[in-house]
């Protein structure tokens, strides 16, 4: 393999992740997608580049600042990596915005939804706009003048802010800024005809208004912008004495980071100058936007009520198939096994069972992880009904996940004032398994039950990403559950699993070996295969062990959503490896590996991606699912997205990805999925032919 | 609810390496034993402190509370009190000069009482948990000649099995953590230090080969976590038993010795320190595994908790016959290891049992104190072996040197002053041994040595002619029956002689007299 060169061997991962960034656009462009979908896709794609910017674009800057050494397995240097992100970032957002403006705004005025210029306001419409200024926006407006290089670095991380060109009476030129109110809506919806819905933007308003904010001064230009900062911050994990104070003092910090992106809109050039000037930044970071700054913030309108005929058909989530008679919950997993495929079908089961748990009073204790989960989260709330029940509620909540710190100290703090017991996290770890337990002392003996799944405990995302979990009261599978939060919450050490797969301790080795296995079974002239579906594949030591059974003759099959760093289709390397990604309307978030293993099939399902931090800096799980039907199923759902013609892309060898498409044939995975829960929840209460018949008795 | 529950009970072993902690529910099920909930191993190093300096430093105190204080959090969630918890200390612990402190400030801090246990106690439960799980799997294994092995931190517990009872058991100060301390206190290259580690454990191991020909055992049971971690990666797992056939444990031990610590985690996935504590743990697996004819070693999942649990509760009957048959399997061993008259000796102990459950009201002594003179009974004649003067004083200092399954050194120390008072002088205030008790364990040794005594007087012909068939307790005497007609002054005689002691104790008369039925 030695032959092959660095970059023929692996993508660099920030390239790859603008590949995938790419593919969500590309998904806008979609001429099939009513309009307000497609709208969505550019909001999204909006959306990825935010965090893009300021954790991973911000890194490579940083490693360059700082003069560490950056070490790509593509060879790739530090310095040609960032002028190639610029490159490709900027002629993406080009096209972007040319197709929002060409395509996407015209039709949606069309269709009667229409975001209007301060030119196109009739004068009755600029009347009613000023009196809105008054009377709601000008008292929570708080506008800075006198910019100076100390107080640029205060402005916060992607808040828009509106920059004006002031003189004054003294002919003196400066310029003000002020920050547009994230308090009030970015859309401000102005009267209009029977089925139109007019919006002004919440800064063209403050525009039109300026003159009151500066009295005696005279606005000679107006530009809106935005500056992304670099929020990868960690924690200094050796002084964790008091952990909470450090991740405050983390978040605090965030907003004195470096700039890393002005996006900024093309009204004055006087105001770009200067505020290039003031942030110290390069030319290169500066994203000249023609048309409306970030769209993250209007994601909202393609949720606008009525125009349904502008919107994708909507897919409410179905009765899981394994839950079909409406028995209890803990009743049910007495018996059997519950395998939910979400949002397909509804993750309320797990709600519901954390929502019992917590009045039942056979409940002794509840154990969970929370990575990510929502505002007002249900789940939290009934941990907090069970702790105020005097269940023994033991949660670990990892306040490392990235940008909901802020949010999780606040629930974990009340969790804790109710007498839950708080883990806030594991030295070093991130702790990223997702994993529930409710132990119950019932009449004969303790029951365990257990939900294992690859995706959040937060019931919106639950909505909208591709997800697998698995309910169990199992006794070994349990158990060893039991072990492993002893040890993630500091009770006990790293114990020995069978059932379970630990990362950072077991699951990379476990692969790379199951992966040997198959290197083993093709060379012995067995029936070897691996399929697996990710959200990215990033480690070194898994793609070199994946081309190892490549040119062994073992046939691998990827499906992997966002980075992958694997080459495909290199002779001598990967011409037994396909690469395939699948985009739709939801995020695809499931984690399955499934290895041949020469007939004696093995499928997996874990939090975990195929990337270093993932398998070496995380706490993650990956379980075996029971052979079987549940087996049967995940396997056909993995098989299921290599059928796919309409929504799967080919990653190709030189790192661009092609449309999977086929003339003959039609599928859209997604949506075979969700005519297929929903044909099962159709046959709701007659099953196998049985009817329930009321009789006298 | 008129159905009783499942009792959930909590285990919690304060080792040499580490504390661990079982917690596990007896459910409402018949059939159904002991059924782990939950687990827990925290690392302290108290082995390492107490091998070299004789004490737990007060980093290794510190450590230990913290770690049981998390544990009583642990105990509370499952809804079990601190005071009903087992707490026990093994190796570390039992040799700590500053142990008594260390019981105390745990006591004052978290509640929980441990108690140290000996070593013979200890392999006495650990065998009880592998008995447990062996039964399933290997049911063979009840009955056949075996081995089973633990080595740990401070030392190396061996039972040796004939027919599936224990008949001796022993623990050597051989354990990992001390031959690492070793290790590096030698001089010499580390094959060198290895040779004397070797050396030193064959030694040993020929010491038992006088009373148990290792060439008989089938099976080769062992125990200990680091050896079911080394199963996981080179063995195969059936019905919850690892399995490592002979030939791949001794591969094994040979790369062992040819790799570094570093090669050796690296290749098997284990943590550097587990592969540095290999070498010293497959030295006595290894020496121990060849001597035997076993061709695999079986590694069950059974720990001393185990044992602690299966004699608790209401499924702790079973425990205590199955106990029982051990320690008299054990006593009766070491009796023949001394050619005691087997007949003599099972006379005795039958009449002694008799006397025994006859004057229950009288001695108010347990169950457990039966067992303790049947043990004397058994072994009352070991002295004779080396001579027959002064024989009761041989068989004290025999027995009191003895490793007895199953029995504390307390209880051992009651047995051997029970046979140092079976016959001639009486306890007297210028023996120092016995006035070193206490008053409570003077009187037990009295009663039962009393009634010891009356036995073997019943047999001072060495035949066994006399049957007893009825025991009359009256007020201040107590009448002894045999139907067969017979001359019983000799017997009358030596009662007479040796009844004095029951006399004092019980404050009654004993008479014997043959009743035929005809009259």
């Amino acid at each position: 393999m030695s032959k092959i060169s660095k970059s023929k061997q692996f993508f660099n991962r920030e390239l790859s992740w603008i590949e995938f960034n790419r593919r969500v656009m590309h998904e806008a462009f979609r001429e099939s997608y009513p309009i307000l979908e497609r709208f969505k896709f550019l909001c999204i794609t909006s959306s990825n580049f935010d965090e893009f910017f300021m954790v991973r674009v911000a890194g490579v800057k940083r490693t360059i600042i700082t003069q560490a050494e950056y070490n790509c397995p593509s060879g790739i240097s530090a310095e040609d990596l960032l002028e190639k992100i610029s490159i490709e970032t900027h002629s993406m957002v080009e096209e972007q915005y040319k197709y929002l403006s060409g395509k996407v705004l015209p039709q949606l005025k069309e269709n009667g939804i229409n975001i209007l210029n301060l030119n196109e306001l009739s004068s009755g419409d600029i009347k009613n706009s000023k009196s809105l200024f008054q009377s709601e926006i000008f008292s929570v407006m708080t506008p800075m003048k006198a910019v100076t290089n100390k107080s640029a670095l205060n402005f916060v991380n992607l808040h828009l802010y509106a920059a004006f060109l002031l003189e004054s009476e003294q002919g003196e030129v400066e310029l003000a800024v002020v920050p547009v109110p994230s308090s009030l809506g970015r859309l401000v919806q102005i009267p209009g005809e029977e089925n139109e819905h007019r919006f002004v933007l919440l800064e063209e308003i403050i525009k039109l208004c300026a003159s009151q904010l500066f009295p005696g001064y005279k606005i000679l230009e107006y530009a809106s912008f935005r500056v992304t900062k670099d929020m990868d911050l960690s924690v200094d994990e050796d002084d964790d004495n008091d952990f909470l104070r450090a991740m405050r003092e983390v978040l605090i910090h965030r907003e004195k980071s470096f700039p890393i992106r002005l996006e900024i809109n093309k009204e004055s050039s006087e105001i770009r100058d200067r505020l290039i000037e003031l942030l110290d930044i390069r030319e290169e970071e500066v994203f000249d936007i023609d048309g409306i700054l970030d769209l993250k913030s209007l994601f909202s309108l393609s949720f606008i009520p009525g125009f349904q005929n502008l919107k994708l058909d909507s897919w409410e989530p179905c009765q899981p198939r394994d839950l079909m008679d409406e028995k209890d919950i803990f009743s049910v997993l007495k018996e059997r096994d519950v395998l939910l495929h979400h949002p397909y079908e509804k993750f309320d089961p797990v709600i519901e069972m954390i929502d019992k748990a917590s009045t039942d009073p056979t409940v002794m204790a509840i154990k969970m992880t929370l990575y990510r989960t929502s505002g007002n989260s249900p789940i939290v709330n009934a941990l907090l009904k069970a702790a105020l029940n005097k269940k023994e509620v033991t949660v670990l909540v990892e306040l490392k996940a990235r940008f909901d710190e802020g949010q999780n100290i606040v629930w974990a703090q009340k969790l804790e004032e109710v007498g839950a017991n708080v883990i806030y996290g594991v030295a070093d770890l991130k702790v990223h398994c997702k994993f529930m337990m409710v132990i119950r002392k019932e009449e004969d003996k303790v029951r365990r039950y257990l939900h294992l799944g690859t995706g959040n405990y937060n019931e919106k995302t639950a909505e909208i990403y591709g997800d697998f979990g698995l309910l169990t009261s199992r006794d070994d599978m349990t158990y060893e559950a039991c072990l492993f939060f002893n040890c993630i919450t500091g009770y006990s050490t790293v114990p020995n699993l069978s059932m379970l797969t630990m990362a950072p301790t077991m699951l990379k080795p476990k692969l790379l070996s199951m992966i040997q296995r198959e290197i083993d079974i093709a060379k012995g002239g067995g029936t070897a295969e691996i399929i697996c579906k990710s959200n990215s594949i990033a480690d070194s030591d898994v793609i070199k062990a994946l081309y190892k059974a490549s040119n062994a003759g073992v046939k691998v099959k990827l499906n992997v959503r966002g980075i992958c760093m694997l080459v495909p289709g290199v002779k001598g390397q990967s011409e037994n490896i396909e690469v395939i990604s699948v985009v739709g309307r939801y995020l695809e978030h499931s984690r399955i590996y499934y290895f041949r293993n020469n007939g004696k099939e093995e499928i997996f399902l874990a939090s975990a991606d195929l990337m270093t931090r993932n398998l070496e800096k995380r706490i993650e799980l990956m379980f075996k699912v029971p052979e079987g039907e549940h087996g049967q199923r995940v396997k056909e759902v993995l098989e299921l997205y290599f059928e796919d013609t309409l929504h799967s892309h080919k990653l190709n060898s030189d790192g661009t990805f092609s449309r999977v498409e086929s003339k003959s044939k039609k599928l859209a995975s997604q949506e075979e999925l969700y005519n297929d829960s929903k044909a099962f929840s159709k046959n709701l209460g007659i099953k196998q032919g049985e009817l329930k018949v009321r009789r006298k008795k | 609810m008129s159905k009783k529950s499942s009792v959930i009970s909590a285990v919690v072993d304060i080792g040499s390496s580490a504390v661990r902690m079982l917690i596990a529910e007896e459910p409402d099920i018949p059939g159904i034993k002991w059924r782990p909930l939950d687990s827990y191993e925290r690392k302290v190093d108290l082995g390492r402190d107490v091998f070299h300096d004789h004490e737990i430093s007060r980093e290794g105190m510190l450590e230990s509370l913290a770690i049981l204080t998390d544990f009583k959090s642990v105990l509370k969630s499952w809804g079990i009190e601190a005071s009903e918890a087992k707490v026990i200390g093994t190796s570390a612990l039992r040799e700590a000069n500053n142990r008594d402190v260390f019981i105390d400030r745990v006591f004052l801090r978290t509640g929980l009482k441990i108690r140290v246990i000996e070593g013979v106690e200890a392999n006495q439960l650990t065998f009880t948990a592998v008995q447990a799980v062996m039964k399933e799997s290997w049911p063979k294994f009840s009955q056949a000649n075996s081995v089973i092995v633990e080595v740990s931190g401070g030392s190396s517990e061996i039972m040796l099995l004939h027919r599936g009872s224990v008949v001796a058991s022993h623990t050597f100060r051989m354990g990992t953590v001390r031959i690492e301390q070793q290790l590096k206190s030698l001089p010499g290259s580390a094959d060198v230090v290895a040779g004397i580690i070797h050396d030193n454990v064959e030694a040993t191991l020929d010491m038992y080969e006088h009373e148990y020909s290792f060439k008989k055992a089938r099976f080769m049971v062992a125990l200990g976590g680091e050896l079911r971690i080394l199963a996981a990666k080179i063995g195969t797992k059936k019905n919850s038993i690892w399995e490592i056939d002979a030939e791949t444990f001794m591969e094994f031990r040979q790369k062992v010795l040819d790799s570094s610590p570093q090669e050796i985690a690296a290749d098997y996935l284990i943590s550097i320190i587990d592969a540095e504590s290999l070498n010293a743990l497959l030295t006595v697996y290894s020496s121990i595994l060849e001597r035997t004819v076993a061709k695999t070693i079986l590694i069950p999942d059974a720990s001393i908790r185990d044992g602690v649990l299966l004699s608790l509760g209401g499924k702790g009957k079973e425990f205590k016959r199955k106990f029982k048959n051990q320690v008299m399997a054990s006593a009766k061993n070491l009796g023949r290891k001394y050619h005691i008259d087997e007949s003599h000796s099972d006379y005795v102990t039958k009449v002694s049992k008799q006397l025994f459950d006859s004057l229950k009201k009288q001695h108010a002594l347990g169950d457990k104190y039966k067992l303790l003179l049947e043990v004397a009974s058994t072994l009352h004649k070991v002295g004779t072996f080396i001579n027959e003067s002064a024989n009761h004083k041989h068989s004290y200092y025999i027995i009191r040197n003895s490793e007895l399954f199953g029995l504390s050194k307390e209880d051992i120390s009651i047995i051997s002053h029970v046979v140092r008072y079976h016959r001639k002088a009486l306890p007297s205030s210028s023996h120092t041994e016995f006035n070193s008790l206490d008053w409570k364990t003077r009187m037990i040794i009295m009663k039962l040595a009393a009634i010891l005594r009356v036995a073997d007087a019943l047999d001072s012909s060495y035949t066994q002619r006399i049957k007893i068939s009825r025991i009359e307790v009256k007020e201040e005497k107590i009448e002894l029956t045999t139907q067969d007609v017979m001359d019983l002054s000799f017997e009358k005689i030596s009662l007479k002689k040796k009844g004095d002691l029951f006399e004092e104790v019980y404050g009654m008369n004993i008479s014997l007299s043959n009743r035929s039925k005809q009259f």
